[in-house]
C-alpha cells in the first residue's frame, strides 16, 4: 500500500497543486501540516486536470493554454482569456459551465504574486463571490463536491491574508479583535464547506448510494474518476480536523469552545489514523492528535498516542515525522507528574545515536539531544540516590554521556547553546573530567571513525566561527579592524591546530583498517581528511582526495560528501591562481564538476557542480555551455534564481557591448531573447524576503531588456507591479539594496531605466501627460535621493543621466516612422521638458531641457515642418535664457557653459524666426572670441537663412563676405566680426582638423551665390557658383568624402538646371 | 614481496647457512636430523625431517625417509636445527612480525653462541637482515653500517640459501646510500635465482637502479623483460602492471612524456585502487611524466595522491615526498615543501630519496 501511495505521488509530478499552493499559504502555524497533508492527496493539478479532461476532452487546447498562462504567472491574461471564452463556440458547454470555477481558481492563484495583503484580500473576495455564485447554480453532484471543497480552501486562504491584515502595528486592540473575529468566521465557513464537501464526495464514492459513481468495466476512465474522488475524500478528511484545531486556537486557553473544538479535532484525527494508519497522512493525523491532546493538558494521552510513531523504523522516510513527534513528546514529558527519565533515555538514545552530521546541527534535533542529556543526568541522580556497589561509577558514566551531549550542543551556535551551558553549570559538570578520556586509543576502526567524526564536528564549528570573523573583518570599521584581526588570527590558529590533530588521528584510524573494513567506512574517513585539509586552507590536498574518491569509488557512501569539498577546493584554487594562468585549475574544476553532473544528476552535488560550470562558462562568455549546464540544475537548487539572473545579466551586458560595436541587431536578437528568458527566470523564482542584490539587479536589467525589445508594457509592468519591482525596492529601502556596496549605482540605474521606460511609453499612449508626470516624478525622486545621500558627485551624475535621457529621447524620436508621429512625440516632449524646466532651479538641468528642446526642434524643422518646430524653438529660447539667469556659479566650467548656452539660444532664436536677435547673440560671443569656428559657421548660416527668409540680397553678400566691421585686436587692422563663408573657407583650407568646416563653407558659398543669383536674377552669379564647385572638383575629385560629394553633385545639378532656364 | 615470506626465506637461509657452516666446521653436530619447514601453496607449512645433504644459494637437499628431496629457497619457511637456542626461534618470530629491534635484542641474550654451533650461521644472518631492515626503515643504523654487515655475511657464506634474500637487501642498502651503480649488479644477480618472485623483484629493482643511473633505455628494457614474461599468475600479473607504469616513467624521462602519461592514466583508470603498491608507483610515474612535460601543478597533484592516499607504501611514498619537496617551492608553496622535506627526513631518513635530497 505504501508503495502504491508513493507511486501515485510520483506520477502526480513534482510541482505542488494549485489548490494546495493556495492552502499552503494558509495560517503560518499550519503550513507544515498542510504541506504534509498535500503529500497524501495526490497532486491536485493532476486531479483538476483529470476532471476537466473528463468534462471536456475537446477543450484540451484551451485548458492547456490556460494552465500555461497560470504556470507562467500571467494570471491577468488568464482571467481575460477565460472571459473571452464565455461566448466562444470553440469550447464545449461542459467546459463553459466550469469557467467561473476556473476564473476563481486563477484569481486565487494570482494572490501569490501580490505583496499588498489588501489587494490580496480584495482578489480573494472577488474569487469568493464568483465561487459562491457558481456553487449556487444548478450543477452536478461531482461539480458541487469539487466546488465546495475548493470553497473551503478559499476560506482557509483568506484566513492567512486576514491574519496578516490584523497583525498590523497600526491597529488598535479593538481593531485587531475585529480581524480575529473575521478569521474565526472564515474558519467556520471553511469548516462548513469542507464538511458539506465530505458529505457529497462520500455519496459519490459510496457504491450503495443511488448517486454513487458507477464503475463501467469497459471504461477505465470511470474507475479513474472514482479513484480521484476517493483521494479527494481523504484530502478533505485530513483538512477538517486541521481547521477545527485552528479554530480552537482562536479562543483563549480555558474557553469551553476551545476545549470542545480540540476534543473534536482529536477525535477526527484519530479516525483518520484508524483508516489510514499505514499511510503518511494517517501518521501525520496521529501526531496532530497528540498535539491537540497536549493542548488539552492531556500529556499522558499525548505521549501514548505518539508511541506508534516512536516505534517506526529510523529510515529517512520517517525521520522528520519522528522528529516532530519527539518534539511534542519532550514538552509533554516535562509536564508529567514524574519525569520519566528512563523512558526518555530509552526512546531517544537509539535515535540520537544515528543522527547524521546535518541532523546533529539541526535546531529541532538539538532540542531532542538536550532532552536526552537531561534525562541521562536525571537517571544519574536517581542511580546515585539508590546507592549500591556500582552506583558511583554508573552515575558517573551517565553524567559523562549527558556531558558529552551537552558539549556537542555547546559547540553549535544557536538557541540551545546557552541553555546547554547553563545546564553544565547547574549540574556542576566539569566537561574535561566528565567526558571520555580522549587519550584512550580506539580499539577498532569503527570506534576511531566515530571519534574522528566528533573531532571534525568541532572543526566545523571552528570553521564557521572563522568564516564569520572573516566576514566581520571585511565589513568592520577601521577602528575595529585590529581587534577583529587578532581574533581571526587566534581563531585560525585554533582551527589549524584542531585540523592537524584530527588529521593525525585520521591517519591512525586508517592504520586500523584491515580486509574486513568496509570501503564506505574508509571513504568516510577519507572524506573527513578532505574536510580537515579544506579547513586548513590546503585546497590542493582536499581536492585531490575528493577527486580520487569520485574517480575510483563513485558508488561508495562517503564519496558524495567529499565531492562537494572537492568542487569548493578547486574553486578556491581557481580564485587564488594568477589571472594569467588559471588553466590547470580551470581544467580540474571543469572535469570534476562535469563528472559530478554526469554521476548524480538532480542531486544537490550536481546543483553545486552545474552552477559552478555555469559560472565558469559565463566568465568565458560561453553562453551556450552555460545554458546547457543551467538545464542540469535541480529544480529545487537554492541558488537557481540567482544564477539565472546572473546568466541573464551577463548575456545582456554582452549583448549591449556587441551592439555598441555595431554588430547587426538581427544577429544579436536571439541573445537578447535568451537574456530575457534568464532574467525572467531569475525574477520569477525570487522572493522579496530572500532577495539578494544580484537578483534585484537582474530584475532591473530585465526592465531594460524589455525596453530594448520594444516590450514597453512588460517593462513598465516589471518596473512597477511585479513582486520584485526595482522602484519599490528603493522606496522600501530593501536590505538587498541598502546593504550592497553598489546601492548608489542601483538607485541611479533604476531611475535612469524608469525614466527610459516612461518616456518610451509616451508615444504609445493616448494619455502622454500621465507618462510625462511619471517621468518627472522619477526625476524629482532621483534628485531628492542624490541630495539626501549627500553624494559629492550628485550633480555630475544627474547631468550624466540627463544626457542619457536626451540621447534616448532623440533616438526614440528618430525611430518614429511618420511625420505625424514625430510631431505628436515632439509635442509630448515639449510638455515634459517644459515641466522639468519650470520645476527646476538648477541651471544645468534647465540648460539640458533647453538643449534637448533645440535638438528636437531642429529635427522637426528638418522634416519640413517649421510651424511645428517653432513652439519648440521658442520654448528652447525661454529655457536657455532662464538657465543663463540662474547661472553656473561655482562651476569651473561656467564660462564655457555660458558661451555654449548663448550659442544654442541664438540657434533657437534663428529657428523661431528671430534672425536679428540671433545675429546679435552670435556677435556678442564672437566679440570675446572671434576665432570660435563653430559660432562663425552658425553666424554665416544664420545670415544666409535670414537672406533667404527675408529675400534680401545684402544678407547673402554678408553671408559670403562677412558682417559687422571691427578692428581686429591682434592685427589692429579693419576686419569683420562675422567672417562669412569666404573667410571661413580660407581659414579652414588644408587643415585636416577643420576639413568638414571647409567643405561646409565651400558648399554654402556656392549655394549662397546661386541663391543670390536667383534672387537678383544674375546668371553670372549662378555661373560663378558652378565654377566654384568645378574648381573644387579639380582640386579634390572626392570633394571631402561621399557625403559632401553627393551634396555637391546635387547642388551642381540644381545650378545647371537654373542656368538652362 | 611480503615481509613474512621474505623473512622466512631469510631464516631458512640462515639455518641452511648454519648447516653450510657445519659442513666446513669439524665441530658441527653432523649426522643429526634437522627439520625443514616447507611453505605450501595454500600458505601453510609442511615439515620435512632428515639430514641436509646439500646447501646452495638455490635451496637445500634433505635426505628424508622417502629419499633425497630438493627444496628451493623460496619454499623454505625455516630450518630448525637440533639444540637451537630458544632466542633464535624468538628472534625469527620477531623478524617475521617486523619487530627488528627486538630481533637484535633476542640475539644479544645468547650468552654462548658456541653451545649451538649449528645456529651460528642463522644468528649471523638474522643480525644482518634485522640491521638492514632497521636501516631501511629509518632506524638508528646507517645504511653504510648495515651494508657492511650484510657484505660480511655474504662474503663468508657464498653458498648460503640466504644468498639471494641477502643480496636483495644489500642492493637496497646500496641504493639507500645513493650508489645505484653498485646496487644494479646486485639486483641483476637476483635474476639468476630460479625463483619467480625473486626474478621479478630483480628485474624491477634493477630497472629502478638504472633509472637513477640515468640509463633510461636500459631501465625500460628491464621493465619490458617483466612484461614479456609468459607466466600469468597473480604475482607476475601484479609485477607486469608495476613494470608498465615504471617503464612509462623511463619513457617519460626519455622525452616521450605524452605517451607515458596516456599509458599510466590507462592503468589508473582501469585497475583497482585497492592495489596500493601499483597505484603509488603509478601516481609517482605520472608525476614524473608531468614534470617532464613541465606541468608542475599536474605533477604536484599526482605525487599528492601517493602522499595522501598511499603513504603506507614506504618506497613510493618517500619518492613522492622527495618530488613534492622540490616541486612546491616552484609553486610558491614553501610551507608545503618544508613539510614534505621534514616528513621525508624523519620518516625515511636512511632512504635513497632522503639521501638524494
Amino acid at each position: 500500500m505504501m508503495l502504491k501511495w508513493k507511486q501515485n505521488n510520483k506520477s502526480a509530478g513534482a510541482s505542488p497543486p494549485v489548490a494546495f499552493s493556495v492552502v499552503q499559504r494558509g495560517h503560518r502555524k499550519y503550513i507544515e501540516e498542510i504541506r504534509i497533508v498535500s503529500k497524501i492527496a495526490i497532486n491536485l493539478t493532476f486531479m483538476i486536470g483529470s476532471f476537466v479532461s473528463v468534462i471536456a476532452a475537446a477543450d484540451e487546447p484551451a485548458e492547456r493554454f490556460l494552465q500555461a498562462l497560470r504556470d507562467e504567472g500571467y494570471f491577468d491574461i488568464a482571467v481575460d482569456y477565460l472571459s473571452s471564452l464565455e461566448n466562444s463556440d470553440l469550447i464545449s458547454d461542459a467546459f463553459r459551465q466550469q469557467l467561473p470555477f476556473e476564473k476563481a481558481e486563477t484569481m486565487v492563484a494570482s494572490v501569490k504574486t501580490v505583496r499588498d495583503p489588501k489587494i490580496a484580500d480584495a482578489r480573494l473576495n472577488e474569487a469568493q463571490k464568483i465561487l459562491t455564485e457558481f456553487a449556487g447554480k444548478d450543477q452536478s453532484l461531482e461539480s458541487l463536491a469539487r466546488t465546495l471543497r475548493y470553497q473551503g480552501n478559499l476560506y482557509h486562504s483568506r484566513v492567512k491574508v486576514n491574519d496578516l491584515l490584523g497583525a498590523s502595528d497600526r491597529l488598535t486592540a479593538t481593531e485587531k479583535e475585529v480581524f480575529a473575529d473575521q478569521s474565526r468566521e472564515l474558519l467556520k465557513n471553511a469548516l462548513k464547506s469542507y464538511m458539506l464537501a465530505r458529505e457529497k464526495v462520500r455519496q459519490l464514492i459510496d457504491p450503495a448510494s443511488p448517486e454513487g459513481l458507477k464503475i463501467d468495466p469497459q471504461d477505465p476512465a470511470s474507475l479513474a474518476k472514482v479513484k480521484q474522488f476517493k483521494t479527494l475524500y481523504t484530502d478533505i478528511r485530513v483538512r477538517i480536523p486541521l481547521v477545527i484545531e485552528q479554530l480552537a486556537d482562536t479562543y483563549p486557553d480555558n474557553h469551553p469552545q476551545r476545549i470542545t473544538d480540540l476534543t473534536n479535532a482529536v477525535s477526527e484525527y484519530k479516525d483518520v489514523y484508524a483508516d489510514y494508519s499505514s499511510f503518511p497522512a494517517g501518521l501525520d493525523a496521529l501526531l496532530f492528535a497528540a498535539r491537540c491532546s497536549q493542548k488539552l493538558g492531556q500529556h499522558k494521552e499525548a505521549v501514548f498516542l505518539l508511541e506508534d510513531i516512536f516505534n517506526l523504523n529510523d529510515s529517512s522516510t520517517f525521520r522528520k515525522l519522528k522528529r516532530s513527534a519527539f518534539l511534542v513528546a519532550c514538552d509533554s514529558w516535562n509536564k508529567l507528574e514524574a519525569y520519566p527519565a528512563a523512558e526518555i533515555s530509552a526512546r531517544l538514545e537509539p535515535v540520537v545515536a544515528v543522527l547524521n552530521r546535518e541532523e546533529i546541527r539541526d535546531p529541532a534535533w538539538l532540542r531532542i539531544q538536550m532532552e536526552l542529556a537531561i534525562a541521562k543526568h536525571q537517571l544519574a541522580v536517581e542511580v546515585r540516590a539508590a546507592g549500591g556497589a556500582r552506583s558511583s561509577s554508573d552515575s558517573d558514566d551517565l553524567d559523562r554521556q549527558a556531558a558529552k551531549l551537552l558539549r556537542g550542543i555547546v559547540r553549535i551556535p544557536g538557541d540551545h547553546r546557552e541553555r546547554a551551558e547553563q545546564l553544565i553549570s547547574e549540574w556542576n559538570i566539569t566537561i574535561a573530567a566528565k567526558t571520555e578520556p580522549e587519550s584512550k586509543a580506539p580499539a577498532t576502526f569503527v570506534d576511531a571513525k566515530q571519534r574522528a567524526q566528533d573531532l571534525v564536528l568541532e572543526i566545523e564549528t571552528l570553521l564557521g566561527e572563522n568564516s564569520q570573523l572573516k566576514r566581520q573583518l571585511a565589513s568592520a570599521a577601521e577602528s575595529d579592524k585590529p581587534s577583529t584581526k587578532t581574533l581571526l588570527a587566534e581563531s585560525t590558529e585554533r582551527l589549524n591546530e584542531q585540523a592537524l590533530a584530527a588529521l593525525t588521528f585520521l591517519d591512525s584510524t586508517l592504520d586500523l583498517a584491515d580486509d574486513t573494513t568496509a570501503r564506505a567506512d574508509i571513504n568516510s574517513v577519507r572524506s573527513l581528511q578532505s574536510f580537515c585539509y579544506f579547513a586548513m586552507g590546503q585546497y590542493f590536498e582536499s581536492a585531490v582526495i575528493g577527486e580520487f574518491l569520485l574517480e575510483k569509488y563513485p558508488t561508495v557512501d562517503g564519496t558524495r560528501a567529499a565531492t562537494t569539498l572537492m568542487i569548493q577546493s578547486y574553486l578556491q584554487l581557481y580564485d587564488q591562481a594568477a589571472e594569467a594562468d588559471k588553466s590547470y585549475e580551470l581544467g580540474r574544476l571543469s572535469r570534476a564538476c562535469t563528472a559530478v553532473v554526469e554521476r548524480w544528476p538532480g542531486s544537490s552535488e550536481t546543483g553545486l557542480a552545474a552552477s559552478t560550470l555555469v559560472r565558469l562558462a559565463i566568465t568565458q562568455k560561453d553562453f551556450a555551455t552555460a545554458e546547457q549546464y543551467f538545464a542540469q540544475l535541480p529544480e529545487n537548487y537554492a541558488g537557481r534564481s540567482q544564477l539565472a539572473s546572473r546568466l541573464g545579466q551577463r548575456m545582456w551586458f554582452d549583448y549591449r557591448a556587441k551592439l555598441a560595436n555595431t554588430v547587426d541587431r538581427q544577429i544579436l536578437d536571439p541573445q537578447l531573447k535568451q537574456a530575457k528568458v534568464f532574467l525572467e527566470l531569475g525574477a520569477r523564482e525570487a522572493t522579496l524576503d530572500q532577495l539578494d542584490y544580484e537578483t534585484a539587479l537582474g530584475c532591473l536589467l530585465l526592465v531594460d531588456a524589455h525596453l530594448e525589445a520594444g516590450e514597453i508594457e512588460l517593462a513598465v509592468q516589471r518596473l512597477e507591479n511585479s513582486e520584485i519591482a526595482p522602484l519599490d525596492l528603493i522606496k522600501q529601502k530593501h536590505p538587498a539594496i541598502t546593504q550592497s556596496p553598489a546601492a548608489s549605482l542601483f538607485r541611479q540605474e533604476s531611475y535612469k531605466i524608469a525614466i527610459k521606460a516612461y518616456l518610451a511609453s509616451i508615444h504609445h499612449s493616448d494619455n502622454p501627460q500621465a507618462w510625462i508626470d511619471k517621468a518627472s516624478g522619477v526625476i524629482a525622486a532621483m534628485r531628492e535621493d542624490m541630495e539626501a545621500n549627500d553624494d559629492p558627485q550628485a550633480r555630475q551624475r544627474v547631468t550624466q543621466i540627463y544626457g542619457l535621457i536626451a540621447t534616448e529621447l532623440l533616438a526614440q524620436f528618430e525611430a518614429l516612422s511618420s511625420a505625424e508621429e514625430k510631431a505628436k512625440f515632439a509635442n509630448s516632449l515639449l510638455s515634459f521638458l517644459a515641466s522639468i524646466e519650470k520645476d527646476s532651479n538648477d541651471a544645468r538641468i534647465v540648460l539640458w531641457a533647453g538643449s534637448t528642446l533645440l535638438n528636437v526642434a531642429q529635427s522637426v524643422n528638418d522634416l519640413g515642418q517649421p510651424n511645428e518646430a517653432k513652439p519648440l524653438y521658442q520654448q528652447a529660447v525661454s529655457a536657455l535664457s532662464r538657465a543663463e539667469t540662474l547661472g553656473f556659479a561655482g562651476d569651473p566650467q561656467a564660462p564655457a557653459m555660458t558661451t555654449e548656452l548663448q550659442r544654442q539660444r541664438a540657434l533657437a532664436q534663428r529657428g523661431s524666426g528671430n534672425f536679428e536677435g540671433a545675429i546679435e547673440q552670435f556677435a556678442l560671443i564672437l566679440e570675446k572670441n572671434p576665432r570660435n569656428l563653430k559660432v562663425q559657421l552658425n553666424a554665416a548660416e544664420t545670415l544666409q537663412a535670414w537672406g533667404k527668409s527675408a529675400g534680401r540680397s545684402k544678407l547673402y553678400t554678408e553671408a559670403v563676405m562677412g558682417a559687422r566691421p571691427f578692428t581686429d585686436p591682434t592685427t589692429k587692422r579693419p576686419s569683420k566680426l562675422i567672417w562669412g563663408w569666404e573667410k571661413i573657407c580660407t581659414a579652414t583650407r588644408g587643415n585636416e582638423k577643420t576639413q568638414d568646416a571647409f567643405y561646409q563653407s565651400l558648399y554654402q558659398l556656392a549655394e549662397c551665390r546661386m541663391e543670390y543669383g536667383l534672387l537678383e536674377q544674375k546668371k553670372e552669379a549662378i555661373a560663378s557658383a558652378l565654377q566654384e564647385i568645378e574648381n573644387a572638383e579639380k582640386r579634390d575629385p572626392e570633394l571631402g568624402g561621399a557625403i559632401w560629394k553627393r551634396k555637391f553633385l546635387e547642388l551642381k545639378n540644381q545650378i545647371k538646371q537654373h542656368l538652362q532656364q | 614481496m611480503p615481509i613474512r615470506i621474505q623473512t622466512r626465506l631469510l631464516l631458512t637461509l640462515l639455518l641452511v647457512g648454519g648447516i653450510c657452516h657445519q659442513l666446513t666446521c669439524p665441530t658441527a653436530a653432523r649426522g643429526q636430523d634437522e627439520t625443514v619447514y616447507r611453505l605450501r601453496a595454500d600458505g601453510g607449512t609442511s615439515k620435512v625431517s632428515g639430514k641436509v645433504t646439500e646447501i646452495t644459494p638455490f635451496g637445500v637437499t634433505v635426505q628424508s625417509n622417502s629419499g633425497p628431496l630438493e627444496i628451493p629457497f623460496a619454499e623454505i619457511d625455516k630450518v630448525v636445527t637440533v639444540n637451537e637456542p630458544l632466542e633464535v626461534g624468538r628472534a625469527r618470530d620477531r623478524l617475521e612480525t617486523g619487530r627488528f629491534d627486538d630481533v637484535l635484542a633476542e640475539l644479544q641474550k645468547i650468552t654462548d653462541p658456541n653451545k649451538a654451533p649449528a645456529a651460528r650461521n642463522e644468528i649471523e644472518f638474522l643480525t644482518a637482515a634485522a640491521t638492514a631492515q632497521i636501516s631501511l626503515r629509518g632506524g638508528s643504523v646507517t645504511a653504510q653500517d648495515a651494508g657492511r654487515t650484510m657484505v660480511e655475511y655474504l662474503k663468508n657464506n657464498p653458498t648460503s640459501y640466504h644468498f639471494y634474500p641477502g643480496t636483495e637487501l644489500l642492493g637496497k642498502l646500496l641504493l639507500a646510500v645513493g650508489r645505484p651503480e653498485l646496487a644494479e649488479p646486485e639486483f641483476a644477480k637476483l635474476i639468476e635465482s630460479k625463483s619467480k618472485a625473486m626474478i621479478l623483484r630483480g628485474y624491477f629493482s634493477r630497472g629502478e637502479s638504472l633509472i637513477e643511473m640515468g640509463k633510461f633505455a636500459d631501465a625500460a628494457t628491464a621493465f619490458q623483460a617483466i612484461q614479456s614474461m609468459e607466466a600469468n599468475d597473480d604475482l607476475t600479473q601484479s609485477y607486469k602492471l608495476l613494470a608498465k607504469v615504471r617503464q612509462a616513467k623511463a619513457q617519460a624521462l626519455q622525452g616521450q612524456f605524452a605517451e607515458a602519461i596516456q599509458a599510466i592514466q590507462d592503468v589508473i583508470k582501469v585497475e583497482s585502487p585497492d592495489n596500493e603498491l601499483l597505484f603509488a608507483y603509478a601516481y609517482n610515474s605520472l608525476g614524473t611524466a608531468q614534470l617532464q612535460a613541465n606541468n608542475l601543478k599536474e605533477a604536484a597533484t599526482a605525487f599528492l595522491h601517493t602522499e595522501l592516499l598511499y603513504s603506507s607504501q614506504s618506497e613510493p611514498h618517500a619518492e613522492a615526498l622527495y618530488q613534492l619537496a622540490l616541486i612546491w617551492p616552484q609553486l610558491e608553496q614553501t610551507d608545503r615543501a618544508s613539510r614534505a622535506r621534514n616528513t621525508l627526513k624523519t620518516r625515511y631518513r636512511n632512504s635513497f630519496w632522503a639521501t638524494k635530497l
